[in-house]
């Protein structure tokens, strides 16, 4: 297992810094990716005199201030999202689980819905107000969610899937409400809806970290329990896990991560579903390995999606969402065909 | 860090009192089991002694599961307590019950895909650390071998379960469950989906592995033929109470086996080769065809 995982990882985290330098090339001013690895490299402590200074102030600007902290912001979304989605699967057993199953999106985008309608984007906290609006919105609606479909000190799957559902579909109907209301010429309700990562500085990155990584490690640890719950939750009972109280705590932590990510990006859908699985149809379904490499996964996949939503029409953004959908969607599908043919670990994970 | 307490603690008492052999495996003190105000097992005093191999048999909706449930703690008692090796069931751990209790589910492992040896693996659940890691991790490997030679199952170690037919899945099951290391196995309908072979297969390995690390077995078995040929002792369960209890020769009469079941009483028969009662049934006559007491 160890070794698969050093060989696994090996890889993703060696793709994942060969995309670092070669999504920062891509932008109006093209940079060679020579420039852009010693540029990096001078930033390095210890090693930085090592490179010595052959580019101007503006590259370096460019690269260090524009560029770089929004594909970070990319890496650590797509990794919380992705680290959420495989736990929700995990303790759900439901293939089609996924970050918001349990209705956190629609909760944040309320909030971020009603700031923007309000016009309070700015309000009382600076730039923060919208994100702790949404993550406390979201955050709220996992709690009414855990609340629906309590059932005498347990949380039955189906309950929890119902409540979900719900919840989307009302707080959803909402934030249309709002954002059909909304008479500006760019319809920001819409926007937000649909993620980006346009002007987010490193501040960002920083506030979703210490969530990527503790959330990221709790649920890592929780691996193990994962693949008990695989045999289903009696038998895992059997085997001496404590289901109840392991499924409360991954959904909760796997929640918070993605109301974190969710709070400073918007919506970003299909991350968190598909990742998992195409680890899973790589690495197979132990979660010792799907964990750890869904997060290594989730950042590469937004990373490239995001490099296309800032460049794929010059100009002009494309919300994240859209470009996520447009991959994620088609994979899906083909996932759904190989499925059928009953190989592959999709088809036979469900149990 | 409340694991590795517990299980130090476990260590300290095991040094301290050693389970004497005056302790029952399983004894049962008035317990009940009720849902819904119905009570699917009256209170009942039971005990069996470590080594022992019962068999609970009944009709169905006479309480076998629920009194199952009760001893594995899936079910808590309504009235009344549970002891397991003298202790109460509700001061154990759920590792730690883990450790000395195993269920061998109805229907085996799922088809899944995860390979053999990992679901062997997951049997060691209840002792490893949260991060997976095994107090000895070489003596675990060595078990896990053992088990696998034990069981035929080392040629099928790499492949997945979803490729294995629903004997060898259940023979997978089995190793997982002698894997936790227990010394109380609770069957529940072990051999409900399997053909003959299997049938006895699983039932020759539960009996062998009982004889050489004197495992105490409680099973609940639908096959009143099966149930003769392995068990030392019967339960006989109907309404959630006690029918009848004793060994296979006393308790499987044609009178009681036919008043368990509301059937017309059985030919009772000699096993010709091991001696044991063998039930043969016969179908009721067509105008007495519905079971009394079925609306």
């Amino acid at each position: 297992m160890i070794r698969r995982l050093g060989g696994y990882g090996g890889a993703g985290v060696l793709l994942l810094l060969l995309s670092l330098i070669f999504t920062l090339r891509i932008g109006s001013v093209e940079l060679p990716a020579g420039r852009i690895f010693s540029i990096l490299m001078h930033e390095l402590p210890g090693i930085g005199k090592w490179f010595p200074r052959i580019w101007d102030a503006g590259e370096a600007q460019i690269v260090l201030k524009v560029r770089l902290p929004r594909i970070v912001l990319a890496a650590l979304v797509g990794a919380a999202l992705a680290v959420a989605g495989a736990a929700f699967q995990g303790v759900l057993r439901n293939p089609l689980a996924d970050p918001f199953t349990l209705g956190v999106s629609s909760g944040s985008s309320l909030g971020a819905a009603l700031i923007i309608f309000f016009g309070l984007r700015t309000a009382l906290l600076g730039q923060w107000t919208l994100p702790l609006t949404a993550f406390v919105t979201g955050a709220l609606t996992l709690a009414i969610v855990l609340a629906l479909a309590r059932d005498r000190g347990k949380l039955p799957i189906y309950g929890l899937l119902l409540a979900g559902v719900v919840m989307q579909s009302f707080l959803g109907a909402i934030v249309t409400f709002l954002s059909a209301l909304s008479d500006r010429p760019v319809n920001e309700i819409l926007f937000w809806t649909m993620g980006s990562l346009n002007l987010r500085g490193w501040s960002y990155s920083l506030v979703l970290l210490p969530y990527v990584l503790i959330g990221g490690m709790f649920l890592w640890a929780n691996a193990g329990a994962m693949n008990l719950f695989a045999l289903g939750e009696r038998r895992a009972g059997q085997l001496g896990l404590n289901t109840e109280r392991t499924k409360m705590t991954v959904l909760l932590v796997a929640t918070l991560v993605t109301a974190a990510a969710v709070s400073v990006s918007g919506v970003i859908g299909f991350v968190g579903l598909i990742v998992p699985h195409m680890i899973r149809l790589i690495a197979g379904p132990d979660y010792r390995l799907l964990v750890p490499l869904s997060a290594l996964g989730g950042a590469l996949f937004l990373m490239w999606a995001d490099t296309l939503a800032r460049s794929l029409l010059g100009g002009t953004e494309i919300p994240l969402g859209v470009i996520t959908a447009f991959a994620g969607a088609p994979f899906f599908a083909l996932l759904l065909q190989r499925s059928k043919r009953g190989k592959g670990g999709y088809g036979s994970w469900t149990g | 860090m409340d694991w590795m307490k517990r299980s130090r603690a476990k260590k300290q008492q095991r040094r301290n009192n050693p389970p004497s052999e005056a302790s029952p495996a399983v004894s049962l003190h008035g317990a009940a089991c009720a849902y819904e105000g119905k009570q699917a097992v009256q209170p009942l005093d039971w005990i069996v002694q470590p080594g022992e191999f019962w068999v609970i048999l009944g009709p169905n909706g006479s309480g076998k599961s629920s009194l199952l449930g009760l001893i594995s703690g899936a079910e808590r008692a309504s009235a009344g307590g549970v002891n397991i090796q003298g202790r109460p069931l509700a001061e154990y751990g759920r590792r730690e019950l883990a450790r000395e209790l195993a269920v061998l589910p109805q229907e085996g492992l799922p088809p899944l895909g995860i390979t053999v040896k990992d679901a062997l693996e997951m049997g060691r659940f209840p002792y490893r650390d949260r991060f997976g890691r095994e107090p000895d991790g070489a003596a675990a490997q060595a078990l896990l071998t053992r088990i696998a030679e034990r069981l035929a199952l080392t040629e099928l170690l790499s492949r997945r379960l979803d490729e294995l037919s629903g004997g060898q899945r259940q023979r997978a099951a089995l190793g997982q469950v002698m894997a936790q290391q227990p010394n109380v196995l609770l069957l529940d309908e072990p051999t409900a989906y399997l053909d003959i072979y299997y049938q006895l297969d699983i039932m020759e390995l539960v009996q062998q592995w009982r004889a050489e690390e004197g495992l105490t077995v409680i099973a609940v078995l639908h096959d009143l033929n099966l149930a003769a040929q392995y068990a030392q002792r019967l339960l006989l369960l109907r309404e959630g109470a006690r029918v009848a209890e004793g060994t296979p020769e006393e308790v499987l009469t044609p009178e009681v086996v036919g008043a368990l079941y509301e059937v017309m009483p059985p030919i009772r028969v000699g096993h010709e080769e091991i001696g044991v009662p063998q039930m043969l049934f016969r179908a009721q006559s067509a105008k007495n065809g519905k079971r009394p007491g079925s609306e």
